[in-house]
């Protein structure tokens, strides 16, 4: 099935129409990109200043940042919406890393957390191998594994740790899994039907703006644990 | 979903995205207002345990003070009458010997009395809050390191707590040994104002000031020390102060 939407603009989820969009759009999408560049940049430069869970974070970005040059070397008009179902795998993998090292599994046996992960994982691949196309919206993968990640930042939120600049980092990177993923969890949910709804384009641009939110809060994250200079705000 | 219409869909995924994105920021913004009562909390409780600190300080002061001048103070003082005793019917080098010892005698009973009433000066408990300030500022115009200036008229009609005096008697002693130590100044001025909403003490310095907002910043503990002194018996201040400038302070309370 061929994707005609403009889910396509969704910065680090590949599924890129090639149809243009309008032009607003179109400057959203360089402005995501721009920030990505940005943050990948700042904390490949940073690296040695970063704790574990950001450097799995910036490890992230990179994999994002090749997923979009990826998504731009498929020719246009093609379905690119297998890129989808790989990043969501990788996404989920990434997310479970990061909030491991910040300690959300401290209660659990290392072993109970490896399990856990080969099972989603599990799921995630049956998903795409049986049950949806990898030429559609993996709505049930990414609707388990962005309720997943909800579930995480919920559970981070509920330890409130000790004021200090890394703990200050962690939690803005956590507000902005908690705010993109929660508000774009029904657009991928619906994602295979929206694809006839009217008001399709509409959905996926809140997406690029909870995207471009999304994008910012991390740059403010890793700007604050990099060791530079105090950001004004 | 078949049964689903087009506009069923985008009032469902309408209302999935506003009530997520809600309960989202709900979270946010009580984990924010938790986390702020939590560092109030932890704040609250470091004021305490720093006013805690300070009362046991001044209780091992007086302990300390009271040793000092009723057991070591005492006995030296006899050790010096027996000295003078043992002066009678002796020889030129054993007279000198015992000369040299009662100058050490002296000079250790004057260093016992001096670091007693600097521990607890006896003036405050048994005087008042101008007497012991007058003390002080005689002790540091006679070591010849800075000139301290009183004018404390109605101090002790106005303040009569004794803690409240006990405390503004270490502020302004605080600062004045800052002002001789680090600022290096030759003279100091303490004014006592009352005035309509309670009182105020004026203190000016003319030593080497600092810098105000490195001041704040790197607290040092006499400076905490103040601060938590003045929250003790609710009162506040204000500092002036830049390189070349001198310090003036004005400590507001009652």
């Amino acid at each position: 099935m061929f994707s005609n939407s403009y889910a396509g603009r969704n910065l680090g989820i590949a599924y890129f129409s090639k149809i243009m969009p309008d032009e607003l759009t179109k400057i959203i999408i360089q402005v995501l990109l721009g920030l990505l560049i940005i943050s990948t940049l700042l904390g490949v430069f940073r690296w040695k200043f970063l704790p574990i869970h950001f450097r799995v974070i910036v490890g992230y970005l990179c994999w994002n940042l090749m997923v979009e040059g990826l998504v731009y070397a498929i020719p246009s008009g093609t379905n690119n919406l297998p890129l989808l179902h790989f990043h969501t795998l990788v996404e989920f993998a990434f997310f479970s890393f990061v909030y491991k090292e910040i300690g959300l599994f401290r209660n659990w046996k290392e072993k109970s957390f490896w399990i856990s992960l080969a099972v989603v994982s599990g799921l995630i691949i049956l998903n795409s191998v049986f049950i949806q196309s990898i030429f559609e919206y993996n709505s049930f993968a990414k609707t388990l594994v962005q309720t997943i990640l909800i579930g995480y930042a919920v559970a981070y939120l509920f330890r409130l740790e000790e004021e200090d600049q890394d703990s200050q980092a962690t939690m803005i990177l956590n507000i902005s899994v908690l705010l993109f993923y929660s508000g774009s969890l029904f657009i991928f949910m619906f994602g295979n039907i929206l694809l006839k709804n009217e008001y399709m384009s509409l959905f996926w641009d809140i997406n690029l703006i909870l995207n471009i939110v999304f994008q910012i809060l991390m740059f403010v994250a890793i700007w604050k644990v990099s060791g530079l200079r105090r950001l004004p705000f | 979903m078949e049964g689903f219409g087009s506009q069923e869909v985008t009032i469902l995924v309408a209302s999935g995205i506003i009530l997520m994105l809600s309960m989202a920021m709900a979270l946010i913004f009580f984990y924010s207002k938790a986390q702020r009562k939590l560092v109030a909390q932890k704040l609250q409780a470091q004021e305490e345990l720093l006013q805690k600190t300070i009362m046991a300080q001044e209780e091992e002061r007086s302990r300390i003070a009271k040793d000092l001048h009723d057991d070591i103070g005492s006995k030296l003082n006899v050790m010096s009458l027996y000295m003078h005793r043992l002066k009678k019917g002796q020889d030129e080098k054993t007279l000198a010997v015992v000369g040299e010892i009662n100058e050490i005698l002296t000079t250790s009973i004057d260093t016992t009395r001096r670091i007693s009433h600097e521990l607890l000066p006896p003036a405050l408990q048994k005087f008042g809050l101008s007497v012991a300030l007058e003390e002080l500022a005689e002790g540091f115009t006679q070591s010849g390191q800075v000139k301290m200036e009183l004018s404390v008229e109605g101090l002790d009609e106005a303040v009569e707590d004794k803690m409240v005096q006990l405390n503004l008697f270490r502020i302004l002693q605080e600062l004045s040994k800052n002002s001789s130590l680090h600022g290096k100044a030759q003279n100091i001025h303490i004014r006592f104002i009352p005035t309509t909403q309670g009182y105020s003490f004026q203190y000016k310095d003319d030593g080497k000031g600092a810098d105000k907002a490195q001041l704040s910043k790197g607290k040092g503990l006499g400076m905490s020390n103040i601060e938590s002194r003045l929250k003790m018996i609710g009162g506040s201040w204000e500092i002036e102060t830049s390189p070349g400038n001198g310090l003036k302070a004005l400590i507001e309370f009652g």
